[in-house]
């Protein structure tokens, strides 16, 4: 049993090259800002992704929050491109680093982009461009969420970090098993529904959101709270290995 | 020495054949010539043949005249400034859904193929744009616009993205009545609140050029969005396919079909499509893909 559990702990293969291309083990040897990035950089996409799910879930649910409650969504949104423009910054982690980390950014952007649609749709919630807009605002978080991932399974790689790394990969392939599919098929049913009844989109939208239970959404919640909880871990590695640096003796009395 | 050192491209030619056959397909179909053939079939398509027969042109002419163009030498920015325009245009016609300004009519009825005609005629715009501005460059139209400096303070530019961010975000949410006065507000702020962001990371910037006292970017990007803005509106006419301008302000003094006061604002349009092209660009290359 323990033979299963070590062979899936292995992080991806095709990541460890990037740790012996840099030569850094499990320290991460960065220039001093690149770690100020990297800290802040979770840090935001923690708090931009709990903050945007939030205030989305909300939206969605709750028509008649009032109009001002949008900028927080807003808030949410520009935090969680904020930290993934510090991410892409790490110039010093290597080719694979700055190419998943400029896909998270262009996802995040996307992000910034579809949430004004959301702010003008609620202006007009029955209008079809819109709300297919509002579509595009959930398909683009959920692919950051899965980015973001991926953007921690280098991390993790680089820093010898097997749980981490296996984290990693579990939660990604929860995201796109329990977010992205599902997200999809709700989204064809929506559409397809809409088109054969020939009504629009909205009413679809509330018939759907009627039907779905307590259960079903914290089943649909739950990869959104792992990968933010490994948003956390990274910042709080990083800020370790940042310790590590002035205290070396503290990190190992810490490290387990 | 005449400045035009560079033979004439054949795209260029091609580009003006084009032009010349659909307006003659315009003028058939206005004057009911040749009553069998089905006119408005072909000037449905005239807004974006139109148009891309004039971004032909007037990339073959500032070739002539500087022997490097976006067509010859610059395609991979030519592909970014389509993409961006159709992105930035849908996010005004989301604008348009909630505060009415314009609305299309004769639209193809099949909907692949007119999502398809939308993305055609949206891609146009930004090039056009840029070309246009390009063009005025090249042959030196306002080259010496000068004004006293203006020193930018970390105040003042962080002023202007709260005005920025007012503008964008809160005629949205004015009575519905209101809304299509607002307009202006929503053609003036995108620059008002990105702009500042460009100058703090020198990318390329009014407001660095201001704090320069250099105007001569500002005034050939008025100039390409006045010229533009006729030709839109020239085009748009006698199209078969077209929009009409339904926002309720100066509906009596017209321009073509648009309503005069409306023209103003391609101006400060021109202005707003630099900024937010080069801030958007700039988080994936930090060369200058425009060259004005």
């Amino acid at each position: 049993m323990s033979d299963t559990i070590d062979a899936t702990a292995q992080p991806a293969t095709r990541l460890e090259p990037v740790a012996a291309l840099h030569g850094v083990g499990a320290n991460l040897r960065v220039p001093a800002r690149d770690y100020v990035r990297l800290g802040q950089g979770f840090y935001f996409v923690f708090w931009g992704l709990l903050v945007t799910v939030l205030m989305g879930s909300q939206l969605l649910i709750l028509s008649e929050i009032p109009p001002f409650a949008e900028l927080f969504l807003g808030l949410g949104v520009l935090a969680t491109t904020v930290g993934s423009w510090r991410l892409y910054q790490v110039r010093s982690l290597g080719a694979l680093w700055h190419h998943r980390t400029r896909t998270a950014l262009a996802l995040a952007g996307l992000m910034v982009y579809f949430c004004l649609f959301v702010y003008l749709w609620r202006c007009v919630p029955d209008n079809n461009y819109l709300l297919t807009n509002v579509f595009a605002f959930g398909a683009a978080g959920i692919l950051y969420i899965i980015a973001f991932n991926r953007v921690v399974a280098v991390l993790a790689a680089i820093l010898s970090r097997k749980d981490m790394a296996l984290e990693s990969r579990v939660f990604g392939t929860g995201n796109i098993g329990l977010l992205l599919l599902p997200f999809a098929g709700i989204i064809a049913y929506i559409v397809v529904s809409a088109v054969l009844r020939k009504g629009n989109l909205l009413s679809e939208v509330r018939f759907v959101l009627g039907r779905a239970n307590l259960l079903v959404i914290i089943v649909l919640l739950l990869p959104f709270s792992l990968t933010l909880s490994l948003a956390w871990s990274c910042k709080d590695a990083v800020l370790r290995q940042l310790s590590n640096l002035d205290h070396p003796e503290d990190y190992e009395a810490d490290s387990p | 020495m005449n400045g035009y050192r560079h033979r004439f491209p054949r795209y260029g030619t091609l580009g003006l054949i084009i032009l010349l056959l659909m307006e003659t397909a315009v003028f058939c179909s206005q004057t009911d010539a040749f009553p069998e053939v089905a006119w408005w079939q072909i000037t449905t398509w005239a807004t974006p043949v139109c148009w891309w027969a004039y971004i032909l042109i007037v990339d073959a002419w500032i070739y002539r005249r500087k022997g490097a163009s976006l067509l010859t030498d610059r395609r991979g920015s030519l592909v970014i400034q389509c993409i961006l325009s159709i992105v930035f245009w849908c996010l005004f016609e989301a604008y348009n859904r909630v505060m009415p300004g314009w609305r299309y009519v004769h639209l193809e009825q099949n909907l692949s193929v007119r999502l398809l005609g939308y993305a055609i005629a949206f891609a146009t715009i930004m090039p056009a744009l840029f070309l246009t501005c390009e063009f005025l460059q090249s042959h030196e139209f306002f080259g010496r616009a000068w004004r006293p400096k203006i020193r930018w303070g970390r105040g003042a530019l962080v002023t202007s993205v709260v005005v920025g961010a007012v503008f964008v975000l809160v005629p949205p949410l004015m009575p519905p009545q209101t809304r299509g006065y607002l307009w202006a507000f929503v053609w003036m702020g995108w620059f008002f609140l990105l702009e500042p962001f460009n100058y703090w990371r020198g990318l390329p910037s009014i407001y660095r050029d201001w704090q320069y006292g250099d105007l001569s970017r500002t005034l050939q990007l008025f100039g390409a969005g006045a010229v533009c803005g006729l030709l839109w509106e020239f085009w748009n006419m006698w199209a078969y396919t077209k929009w009409v301008y339904i926002f309720p302000l100066g509906q009596n003094a017209r321009y073509f079909q648009m309503p005069l006061v409306g023209f103003l604002g391609f101006l400060p349009f021109a202005l707003e499509y630099f900024t937010m092209f080069h801030f958007v660009a700039s988080f994936f290359t930090r060369d200058d893909k425009l060259g004005i």
